[in-house]
């Protein structure tokens, strides 16, 4: 039976994706880490052959992941809050606590890259992530706010810049490390959606209207922390110009902004207005500049 | 460096925004415009999101925001039956 067990780790090497696990529950939260995923197959890594400078700096960029997939467990779970508080249908709230589940395994995934990369693994922060809230929205208002800021913006945006990294990784540990996260970020993009397309259609006109006047400071928002502004530097940057990194899922800090750049005009503004989001999209396309 | 693979926008708009907020195809593209001529799609039980309900589920806008409790008790109920006991 432990043979057997042993097999099956080796043939599917997500299972033992419970690297940072401590305790008896470790069986419990493996399967968790499991999820329903393809196994990545580690020992075909391209790291060993990299110069060592390139592998610092994967290393590097892996361990910036490892902080703030772990704290983005926090917002979703004050999002799940927002969703009960609003009577959002159950079905949503239990997607929203996969999500942090899916944070976890991220978090785990990246130490595992951190570790191939020959890096030095940071400690999992302990701050809780606060979302914006105003208390004198009303529930609903407050979950679609909190719903666009995660996972309409946030979550979507990472699908898309997910999609052009995997797209060229050529490393096979990357390309399957991505196709993770990836499959996890389509599900919660699509919460935050599914949850505005259902609250929008009986809001009134307050509601969708006090929901529209926060996006522009959002997009500015997200903007500020992926590449900074001119007096404040991003505080992480998962970003490099050495071309070499696209073969190991890195992009410029201008690919990035381009990318975004396109997305908010092209997916997320559309997506709004189609959902039934009244947004001002001078002021939301603005924020982008 | 530049991103020369084929635009992912296309399918993240398809795989994510359409299909989450049940939104046509014609209305994503008025919209993209600013125009939007037609409404969102309802729901049906053929292609609509499993996760979503019908239409007339959504609570009243003017419920708030819940606050903390204001009598102070703030000890955790012990499931269902901590629960029945409180609610007795």
């Amino acid at each position: 039976m432990l043979e057997a067990s042993h097999e099956l780790c080796d043939l599917f090497p997500a299972d033992a994706a419970a690297w940072i696990s401590e305790t008896p529950l470790r069986a419990e939260y493996a399967r968790f880490m499991r999820g329903f995923h393809r196994p990545i197959p580690w020992e075909k890594s391209h790291a060993p052959r990299l110069e060592p400078g390139l592998r610092a700096e994967l290393a590097r960029i892996w361990g910036e992941r490892i902080p703030t997939e772990y704290r983005s467990i926090t917002g979703f779970s004050t999002l799940s809050f927002d969703f009960i508080a609003a009577g959002a249908p159950v079905d949503l709230v239990a997607v929203c606590h996969r999500v942090c589940i899916d944070e976890l395994r991220h978090t785990e995934l990246a130490v595992k890259m951190v570790e191939t990369y020959g890096g030095h693994l940071p400690p999992l922060p302990r701050e809780i992530s606060s979302m914006p809230a105003d208390e004198s929205l009303t529930a609903v208002a407050q979950a679609c706010r909190s719903a666009i800021l995660l996972s309409c913006l946030g979550e979507t945006f990472a699908c898309t810049e997910l999609a052009m990294l995997r797209d060229r990784a050529v490393d096979p540990v990357v390309h399957g490390v991505l196709t993770v996260f990836l499959a996890d970020e389509i599900v919660h993009a699509r919460v935050g959606w599914a949850y505005l397309a259902h609250a929008l259609k009986t809001a009134d006109e307050r509601t969708k209207r006090e929901v529209a006047e926060a996006i522009p400071g959002y997009i500015a928002g997200i903007a500020a922390n992926l590449f900074g502004t001119a007096d404040k530097p991003a505080v992480i940057d998962v970003t490099n110009d050495d071309p070499r990194l696209g073969e190991h899922g890195v992009c410029s800090m201008r690919e990035e902004q381009e990318l975004y750049r396109a997305f908010v005009p092209d997916v997320f503004l559309p997506g709004l207005r189609a959902v039934g989001v009244p947004v001002d999209t001078s002021a939301a396309l603005a924020a982008l500049t | 460096m530049s991103y020369q693979g084929r635009s992912p926008i296309k399918d993240v708009m398809r795989s994510v925004v359409l299909g989450a907020g049940m939104i046509s195809p014609a209305l994503i593209e008025a919209c993209a415009t600013n125009t939007p001529t037609t409404t969102p799609l309802p729901p049906t039980s053929g292609t609509a999101v499993a996760s979503t309900p019908p239409v007339d589920s959504a609570p009243p806008t003017e419920v708030v925001r819940p606050r903390p409790n204001p009598t102070g008790t703030n000890m955790p109920t012990r499931g269902f039956s901590g629960a029945a006991r409180a609610r007795g």
